[in-house]
């Protein structure tokens, strides 16, 4: 309830402040709201929108991290990493979470309607990158968030058409001094295959 | 030093360009940036990974709007660039480029949306403190409701003004808080070991080249020299930390924002680029002032413009020219105090620079090129073709004398 209730108070309070902005104490009361919101996020480190924090790299990493790939099937069975660029907004590490929600949490119906999306969208981006037009509009657009890599249409010609998705979850151990990964495991955990509506755990390897 | 400006300190400046600078960086970034985004892609994910708390703005409504509010932004941004109306201009295209991001962070709050987070917070400080800003749209329009008399004033002034930039005060104060917040983050989260190590930058330098597959030559130095590691983690606790204290205690910003940006570059180098549009809001806090007033022509270089000092219109034009003067590079003369030699003419404005006397259309041209961040401006109003409209236009708004002489009996209710 506190969510929708700041969200809406917000914007109806600016309205009003700035309706009255020249009214005494108008723009002091919103200052001291907008001022103990931000500072309270910012202590808390929870945005309570739109009020945001910046927290970064806030949580401590272990000795041991894992993470979740998705990784597109051809028809052949070969296997190619994903590129984030196929569905925006994204970047990998929200890839990765929502990869572990799909090995982990969703139901089959919701591991399907997940991996249709990423497939079809895979696809659609991989057409984009072969046709290798770059519009004048694309050109003109700021970097992307993370210059993370990004397919090529040499790298998909080896590639038959997309069929499924398979979730991969890696595990990274440091060497004791941190300066390098000592390895990097992956474990196959579930393919989704919205072609032929099939959702297949990989718990045998485990 | 003084690059960087602290207004909470100290929100008064001697010109007021610092503010107009700001609200067209501002609102021009912004506007390439939320025409950037593909808003129409974010209706088309699943509803079910939504964050519950804010599950109320996953909708389908709320996506379906998406691509035609960011034109709706865009337009309001363009007025607010100019300065038309800033407080309503501006206060919308804030409020509902908040509501877009509101309604993407379902999806991924990431860095791109924070940062325009707060360069919206920006833009409504403009809003709400509209009337500071001297050198816009509405400032000329607010012009039309002072008498002849005020506009005299104002034009023969010894201008020692101050210009108060209450927007780019609480504009900086919020920025300064943010950035506490990155180093608390790490304080809250972490145990108290994270800050006696370089470990934490190591393995997130090695991590993130796991997880986004690219190779960062210049974050190896780091992984490889815990000391050096180290350095870099507190260091940047320090660097975000210090612009606050800075700011509070009313000591220079420059060195901590410098700190700031100088961090932004190295995570760009380390671990890709993020939060970039972060060195874009800091540098809004720079003293542009301070490095016009090195362009613009001094004080020796003074040029002579007389105005007809009965004529309104006049001294509204010229208003914001006095105002953008911080190095009293004009003198702004009424007719009726003029040398006659400047004073025994037709054109209601005469300018004599170095001893070349010009009138009417294409003194106001070398009037504007006497600031010569505006010298484009000059350059194209000489081209044929806008010469002649231009002169039309001026004709219009400044009509000389033998005009009115005829025609109006009553010049000063043009």
């Amino acid at each position: 309830m506190l969510f929708p209730a700041v969200y809406v108070l917000f914007f109806l309070g600016t309205v009003g402040i700035l309706a009255f902005a020249r009214r005494r104490y108008a723009r002091e009361v919103w200052l001291a709201g907008f001022f103990t919101t931000l500072l309270a996020v910012t202590l808390v480190g929870m945005p309570l929108l739109p009020v945001v924090d910046m927290h970064k790299f806030a949580q401590p990493s272990e000795e041991e991290e894992t993470y979740y790939e998705i990784r597109m099937v051809d028809a052949s069975g070969e296997e190619l990493w994903f590129d984030d660029r196929s569905t925006p907004p994204t970047t990998g590490t929200r890839t990765s979470t929502v990869a572990g929600q799909m090995a982990d949490e969703y139901t089959d119906d919701q591991r399907l309607e997940m991996g249709e999306f990423y497939l079809e969208n895979a696809k659609e981006h991989r057409q984009a990158v072969e046709s290798g037009d770059r519009s004048v509009t694309d050109r003109l657009q700021p970097p992307r968030y993370v210059d993370d890599r990004a397919w090529t249409a040499a790298e998909l010609e080896g590639y038959e058409s997309f069929e499924a998705i398979r979730i991969y979850e890696r595990t990274v151990i440091y060497s004791d001094d941190n300066t390098a990964v000592e390895s990097n495991e992956e474990r196959p955990r579930v393919t989704i295959d919205p072609t032929d509506g099939t959702v297949t755990e990989h718990e045998e390897s485990r | 030093m003084s690059a960087f400006v602290n207004y909470v300190a100290d929100d008064g400046r001697a010109s007021p360009l610092n503010l107009a600078v700001v609200r067209v960086l501002l609102g021009m970034y912004v506007i390439w940036r939320v025409l950037s985004l593909e808003w129409a892609a974010y209706g088309e994910w699943p509803d079910f990974h939504v964050d519950e708390t804010i599950g109320f703005l996953h909708q389908d409504l709320f996506f379906a709007l998406l691509p035609y509010q960011q034109w709706v932004v865009a337009a309001l941004l363009v007025l607010f660039v100019v300065g038309y109306r800033t407080r309503w201009t501006g206060g919308l295209a804030s409020l509902l480029l908040m509501h877009m991001l509101s309604v993407k962070a379902t999806i991924y709050l990431a860095g791109t949306v924070e940062s325009l987070f707060v360069c919206s917070y920006l833009i409504l400080m403009f809003a709400l403190f509209a009337e500071d800003d001297r050198l816009s749209v509405d400032a000329l329009r607010r012009t039309g409701d002072r008498s002849l008399e005020e506009l005299n004033a104002v034009l023969t002034d010894e201008r020692n003004r101050v210009y108060r930039m209450r927007a780019l005060k609480w504009g900086l104060l919020a920025v300064a808080i943010i950035y506490v917040g990155s180093a608390w983050g790490k304080a809250l989260n972490g145990p108290l070991e994270i800050w006696l190590s370089g470990a934490e930058l190591q393995r997130d330098i090695l991590f993130n080249r796991e997880i986004a597959g690219v190779e960062r030559p210049m974050g190896m130095p780091l992984v490889e020299n815990e000391l050096l590691a180290w350095v870099g983690f507190v260091g940047t606790a320090v660097v975000q930390v210090s612009l606050f204290v800075a700011a509070v205690l009313g000591l220079s910003v420059t060195l901590p924002i410098l700190g700031i940006i100088g961090f932004h570059v190295s995570v760009i180098l380390t671990l890709g680029l993020y939060f970039i549009d972060m060195i874009l809001v800091l540098s809004l806090f720079a003293a542009w002032d301070l490095a016009y007033r090195r362009l613009a022509a001094d004080a020796d270089d003074e040029a002579t413009v007389v105005y007809d000092d009965r004529c309104h219109a006049c001294a509204r034009v010229l208003v914001p020219f006095a105002h953008l003067d911080g190095t009293d590079s004009v003198r702004f003369v009424p007719r009726s105090d003029a040398p006659a030699e400047l004073a025994d003419r037709d054109a209601a404005l005469t300018l004599s620079d170095d001893g070349e006397i010009s009138e009417g259309y294409e003194a106001f041209r070398r009037l504007i090129g006497k600031f010569r961040l505006l010298a484009p401006i000059t350059w194209l109003m000489g081209v044929s073709p806008l010469r002649t409209v231009g002169t039309r236009a001026y004709d219009r708004v400044v009509p000389d004398r033998r005009r009115y002489r005829s025609d109006a009996p009553e010049p000063d209710s043009s």
